[in-house]
């Protein structure tokens, strides 16, 4: 018996020492990539960019990309009509794109647009002209194909090419937003793809080709896309040779990549915490950027209890998101919200602030004839370290008043149907806005909506004229009254507006000056480069 | 004359019997590795017992502005990462750990060892049938097939202890036919099986307690397993859902922080290691002295 003890012990010490040797050599064979990753860098090799996805990309076909991964992917490959100044993203620095120029007709139902001529495809597709831009936008508005951005095309009744650098679009009324349909960086909207790719025999790789400094290589779904220069980019060869984007779920995996040089730039995280720790790196920089990523707690009103408006206001009223925002993100990470837009969204109004009074929350509740109590249907929540902690927090403090709300953990592409199908009962949701008011404010509560979690209609008459109204004043009134209307129906309780926290190494030249960014990572175009 | 009754002097066996203390009772005693887990297991019995009453706070209370810190007088083992106190955590999760592990191993236990007793005694095409049947079951490894059945029903506690518990199954029934046909041969049963006894009487009378010491190794064995099986689920998510602590979901929730408080994450891991380590040792130590092999060296 005590020989078996002894060899028990001996093993485990073997064990130890195994574990303790194991660690040594991570470390050692660490650094040999470090300087192996500065080498490439250095000139002699490839350029290769090395990007972090913190989820997995599903669906990368830009007409269907959903995700912020998505969009992440798809950004260096296509081109739409406009784009952002590169480094902004905000209503008034749009810029033309594949359009050299365009003109609006007094009546707002004419968008005629001029197309840069030259402009080749990747992989041989030849030339790009205006049947290519007929033809993506024909594929997003048919209902068939079924793309997810249908309603940002929806006043579009017909595509018009007089020759092959001439764009007509005619809508059924006027659409002053219009534009911002038509940018793919950072929106991933109206992204021009190649009809005879999109329709050959093959996978991704065969079928996503567009005109972007960047062609897709390879895809492997939850793992790594893999992108190759455009040499004959329109606005020059891209200084590039590669980018890599591999997905690495975890943060801290992400983080210790990103210290040793495994990758180049990430996803940060805003909480208070880890910028603390990262900004003390010294090969990193670190830039907190707009636009703005909004949460809301979305609640579904077709789910009962949720219907029940009285509920809503107790649940609203429970939750304590101040503190939240203050223990979680630094003061200038984090800013409270006034209004269901932030205020770097075009048209955003003050409307106020959502009172935190558990007292008023069991009063309401015993006033909608729950006194003891209610039980929320189950809701799942995507396992994104962010929205456990947030989702943990919101269970714990509706707990306290006695509303409790059973949650489930799934990935992130069972969660995304889960919400666009209004299937879950409360969403503590971020997103970015689409940068003017009316986009986002019709896209999130409005009935047709594309992204309405709520299933809220509340609003659809008031937003559909504030869509159509061509002068500049009327519209900012009828977006405010829309925003108070939705503020005041409890159906998504604005929590934060925090800034993206771009993270990247120092060798890594974007080529530009971010000051903002839609999606989440600065883009990467033809000029950005590795030093 | 009265007749003289004489007084027979019985002997009565079975009341010494019952003073006599069983010899595997006493091997095991003499194992002080096996008795310090036992006593450790029903130390951690009694804190999942007395919960409640253990915890220093409340295990779901949240105090944001006090999230992540470290240990204190206050807080003996820290607060994690959305301000709860980490040994209350750890106190009421050790619950979830237990009833999870005695969950699982109940279900494989009566699954398991029934169908094993059966086809072992049985033998024949049923024994092949069901042991290949098995076989297949066993091939699947058991977190794939947590996470496959979890996945597909919901996860709560009961799907979780139905899910692990099934996937032991194979490894229960292996046991229990492989004792089963090693004491089929022996004379005791086939003189049972002479005097008419039915399989049923046979099986539960005769067999079944014969077999128990194996039976209780191989249980004793699974509680590590499950243990350690529900906490990997639940370190994935797809486990015991927040906000109920488990060993497993702590971790995960220490796991971003392990550069600020490594604590949070390491804590819960001990009392994991500690737990599933005890199970170990005292299916060990329960081998050692039940074992006939042993038993003989030992004599």
């Amino acid at each position: 018996m005590v020989r078996k003890n002894r060899v028990i012990v001996v093993l485990f010490l073997l064990i130890c020492s195994a574990f303790i040797a194991a660690g040594c050599t991570n470390e050692e064979s660490a650094t040999e990539t470090e300087t192996d990753t500065k080498a490439t860098a250095g000139g002699d090799g490839e350029k290769v960019l090395k990007v972090g996805l913190p989820s997995s990309p599903g669906n990368i076909d830009p007409h269907f990309a959903t995700t912020h991964v998505e969009y992440e992917v798809v950004q260096p490959i296509f081109n739409g009509l406009m784009r952002f100044q590169p480094g902004t993203a905000s209503f008034e620095t749009i810029e033309g794109d594949l359009a050299e120029s365009w003109e609006v007709s007094d009546d707002g139902l004419a968008w005629t647009f001029k197309l840069r001529k030259g402009v080749q495809w990747q992989k041989g597709y030849g030339e790009f002209t205006s049947a290519d831009v007929k033809y993506s936008f024909e594929r997003i508005m048919d209902p068939k194909v079924g793309s997810s951005q249908r309603t940002l095309f929806k006043y579009v009744k017909e595509i018009e090419t007089p020759d092959d650098y001439t764009v007509i679009l005619h809508l059924t009324q006027p659409y002053p937003s219009l534009p911002v349909s038509l940018v793919v960086d950072g929106l991933a909207a109206g992204a021009i793809v190649k009809k005879e790719a999109i329709e050959s025999e093959g996978d991704a790789v065969d079928k996503l080709v567009g005109t972007g400094p960047f062609a897709l290589e390879s895809y492997s779904p939850g793992e790594k896309a893999v992108l190759t220069k455009h040499e004959d980019y329109f606005r020059g060869e891209p200084k590039l040779d590669k980018i890599e984007m591999t997905v690495m779920r975890d943060l801290t995996a992400r983080e210790v990549a990103l210290v040793n040089g495994d990758i180049h730039m990430t996803i940060g995280d805003a909480d208070k915490l880890w910028l603390e720790r990262m900004s003390k790196e010294e090969d990193l920089i670190i830039e907190a950027t707009g636009s703005y990523n909004v949460s809301y707690f979305h609640m579904n009103v077709n789910i009962p209890p949720l219907d029940d408006i009285r509920v809503r206001k107790a649940i609203a009223h429970a939750i304590d998101f101040e503190s939240y925002r203050k223990s979680m993100y630094d003061e200038d990470i984090a800013v409270p919200l006034t209004s269901v837009l932030s205020d770097d969204a075009y048209g955003h109004a003050d409307i106020g602030k959502v009172e935190y009074n558990p007292e008023l929350s069991k009063k309401l509740l015993a006033e909608a004839g729950y006194p003891d109590g209610i039980k929320i249907p189950k809701t799942l929540t995507p396992n994104v370290d962010a929205y456990i902690r947030a989702n943990s927090f919101i269970q714990e403090q509706l707990r306290q008043v006695g509303i409790e709300v059973p949650m489930e953990q799934v990935d992130l592409p069972t969660w995304i149907p889960a919400i666009y199908g209004q299937k879950n009962s409360v969403n503590f949701q971020t997103g970015v806005t689409r940068v003017h008011g009316i986009v986002h404010l019709h896209r999130v509560w409005h009935s047709e909506g594309n992204a309405n979690f709520t299933g809220y209609s509340g609003s659809d008459e008031l937003l559909e004229r504030a869509e159509a109204e061509m002068e500049e004043e009327k519209a900012l009134e009828l977006y405010k009254q829309a925003q108070q209307e939705i503020f005041d129906a409890y159906v998504s309780i604005p929590i934060l507006a925090g800034k993206q926290i771009n993270v990247r190494r120092k060798e890594v030249d974007l080529g530009y000056e971010l000051k903002a960014t839609g999606i989440y990572m600065a883009p990467k175009y033809e000029t950005t480069d590795l030093k | 004359m009265e007749p003289t009754v004489k007084k027979a002097n019985y002997y009565f066996p079975e009341k010494e019997k019952r003073k006599r203390k069983s010899p595997e009772w006493e091997a095991f005693k003499k194992n002080k590795l096996g008795v310090a887990s036992l006593v450790i297991l029903i130390i951690f019995c009694l804190i999942a017992i007395f919960a409640p009453m253990l915890m220093p706070y409340d295990p779901l209370a949240q105090d944001m502005l006090n999230r992540l810190a470290g240990p204190s007088a206050d807080h003996w083992l820290g607060v994690d990462p959305n301000g709860r106190d980490i040994l209350s955590r750890i106190i009421l999760g050790s619950r979830t750990s237990l009833i999870v592990g005695f969950g699982a191993v109940l279900v494989s236990s009566l699954i398991g060892f029934g169908i094993g007793m059966i086809a072992g005694y049985k033998g024949g095409r049923l024994d092949d049938i069901v042991m290949r049947f098995l076989d297949s079951i066993m091939s699947i490894p058991l977190l794939l097939f947590g996470v496959m059945v979890v996945v597909a029903l919901n996860s709560s506690m009961l799907t979780l202890i139905i899910a692990i518990g099934i996937g032991l199954v194979p490894g229960c029934a292996r046991v229990a036919r492989g004792s089963t046909m090693e004491l089929k041969e022996k004379e005791f049963i086939k003189s049972a099986i002479s005097m008419g006894a039915s399989d049923i009487r046979i099986l539960l009378t005769h067999i079944l307690p014969n077999i128990t010491g194996a039976l209780l190794v191989i249980s004793t064995l699974h509680m590590t397993t499950v243990i350690m099986v529900e906490a990997s689920l639940s370190f994935l998510g797809v486990g015991i859902q927040p906000p109920t602590p488990t060993w497993g979901n702590m971790i995960q929730d220490g796991f971003n922080f392990v550069r600020d408080q490594p604590g949070i994450a390491i804590y819960p891991g001990i009392a994991l290691i500690i737990v599933s380590v005890s199970f170990n040792v005292l299916g060990d130590a329960i081998r050692d002295a039940v074992d006939p092999h042993i038993k003989k060296q030992r004599n």
